[in-house]
């Protein structure tokens, strides 16, 4: 009986988004994979190199290393489990700040910026060719300056990740503005709005799509210019305590503080998926 | 109903020599209309035929106010227009439609920024997505619509802003036969209920005899004629098939193929 039971038709397969999970058993085989020969090339060096431990720690050297993070407590913590993860939180949580404040800040100026000079010709004239300008410095060489100006504060890494993260959203955002559809925005004047109207009413909101999709990458790099930030001029944040484990020459602890960052990047990417995905439902894809 | 019409001053259009030139890239000038005079009368309805480029989406356009006339006046109610404006409603070829709202906050749009509040503003919305057939979809996104309920859409958020003239440029030219051929009866019901004047541009004989009441036959730059549609209305798909409409048909087939024959004036043009 009970086979008739089973027998019970199945809901029907999902598919969209989800759909896209069918991959992810042949996505974690890779890992493993990896992870497998990571493993071997470590055995590799352990058994040829005079010092693997800098060279390449094997997978299980790196998780003995997370008590050793609790040494960034300051001389004389007791090497932990617990004093491992205090360490953990409290820098993630100063670079995670620090990169929420310089996502917001930058974030708003970027935008506001492009929406300014999409608005006004005579404004984009006078300001377009300066803001490219400043597009085109690297954007590392001007860490001195600002530490310099900030010295080693968060103020200075906010500042910086704030400055980079503007200059890359204006420019996304700007042509955003450019690829509204100008049928829509001429449907919109013969329907009755104002030019103030067309820009609040049909440039903006549909400008989102490909500023929401030019923030991912931003995101990506984000960290990275955080990082830099926090190796040169910081005093805490997961940039300082992974520069210092360079100097010590752990090469261990490096690698985990490199895994936890991975594993923040990919969560923000995660959560701004998902925002992307509430606010651009309406978007045609294609097939 | 309508409550925007007022009485006495009815709705007209009138077109006073109207030229337009306008520049190429490298600096010659085109004539695209010229001395084009035409009255159309409240709730008329007009279709403008010509081979392309013979100036009939310049000519709605000049009316639309999205181009200025080089020479000549536009009147609507015997005041010059200038700019676009919500007393004249456009429907595009293409898809103009707010990707990122709903149906029915498509359309809404013209009431909304004009700041109706909004539990009328639903009503009057919901009376123009029933009158196209949308019902069902109020709360879908365009992108899961098909183009025809697409341009019905679109439709409806010209209609629901009441405006006093409807234009339309080639709306149905990206639709398939059967999908078209419902659109213009669904125009035909619309119009019937609510008559207003309309000028509606198309490359399609057939469309333009189907509706209009009169045919204005454009050919470079130019009114060529103008020709009376002699059916009455209400007209429904019966009149497709009818010997006089193939007669008027052809004819029309006829003098837009004659191309550079010496311009006649139609009876009342």
């Amino acid at each position: 009986m009970a086979e008739v039971m089973d027998a019970a038709p199945r809901p029907p397969r999902r598919t969209g988004p989800a759909a896209g999970r069918d991959g992810r058993p042949l996505g974690f085989a890779v890992v493993l994979v990896l992870l497998a020969a990571w493993w071997i090339a470590s055995a590799y060096v352990a058994a040829h190199a005079a010092r693997p431990d800098i060279l390449l720690p094997s997978p299980l050297d790196v998780v003995a290393a997370i008590p050793r993070l609790a040494v960034f407590a300051g001389p004389g913590t007791e090497l932990s489990y617990a004093n491992a993860l205090g360490v953990i939180a409290y820098h993630s949580a100063v670079s995670m700040a620090t990169l929420l404040g310089g996502l917001a800040i930058g974030g708003a100026i970027g935008v506001g910026l492009a929406l300014l000079l999409g608005w006004s010709r005579r404004l984009r004239l006078v300001f377009e060719g300066p803001l490219l300008l400043v597009r085109i410095i690297p954007l590392l060489s001007l860490l001195p300056l600002f530490l310099s100006w900030f010295g080693g504060t968060r103020t200075g890494a906010v500042s910086f990740v704030a400055f980079a993260v503007a200059s890359m959203v204006f420019v996304n955002a700007l042509e955003a503005i450019r690829n509204v559809s100008p049928l829509v925005q001429t449907y919109a004047r013969t329907l009755g709005a104002s030019a103030a109207t067309v820009y609040r009413t049909v440039v903006v909101p549909a400008m989102v799509p490909e500023l929401v999709g030019g923030l991912r990458v931003v995101l990506g790099l984000a960290w990275a210019i955080l990082l830099a930030a926090e190796f040169l001029a910081a005093q805490s944040g997961l940039g300082r305590i992974l520069i210092l484990a360079q100097q010590y020459l752990d090469t261990s602890r490096m690698i985990l503080i490199v895994i936890l960052i991975m594993f923040y990047t990919y969560i923000f990417d995660r959560a701004l998926a998902l925002v992307a995905r509430s606010l651009t439902r309406w978007v045609p894809r294609q097939k | 109903m309508l409550a925007a019409q007022t009485a006495g001053a009815p709705p007209h259009i009138r077109l006073q020599g109207v030229r337009k030139v306008m520049k190429t890239e490298r600096g010659a000038e085109i004539v695209a209309l010229s001395g084009v005079d035409l009255d159309i009368a409240e709730g008329e309805f007009i279709a403008v035929i010509g081979p392309s480029g013979c100036g009939k989406t310049t000519l709605l356009n000049q009316i639309a106010g999205l181009a200025e006339p080089s020479q000549g006046r536009i009147l609507l109610h015997g005041k010059e227009v200038h700019g676009p404006g919500r007393d004249r409603g456009v429907v595009f070829q293409g898809d103009a439609i707010f990707y990122w709202r709903t149906v029915r906050r498509n359309v809404e749009y013209g009431l909304e920024i004009q700041g109706m509040p909004k539990a009328e503003r639903r009503d009057h919305a919901e009376r123009y997505i029933r009158l196209v057939g949308l019902a069902d979809f109020a709360e879908l996104y365009p992108k899961e619509l098909s183009g025809g309920m697409r341009k019905r859409c679109q439709i409806a958020t010209v209609l629901a802003n009441n405006p006093d003239v409807l234009l339309m440029d080639e709306p149905f030219g990206a639709l398939d036969y059967p999908t078209k051929c419902q659109l213009q009866e669904e125009v035909l019901r619309i119009h019937t209920r609510e008559p207003r004047a309309t000028v509606f541009v198309t490359h399609d004989i057939e469309e333009a005899l189907f509706l209009a009441d009169r045919i204005v036959v454009m050919e470079r730059g130019r009114i060529r004629r103008i020709v009376d549609v002699p059916f009455g209305r209400p007209r429904d798909s019966a009149l497709r098939i009818e010997p006089a409409f193939s007669d008027l048909k052809a004819e029309l087939w006829a003098l837009l193929e004659g191309g550079h024959a010496p311009a006649a004036r139609g009876h009342d043009g």
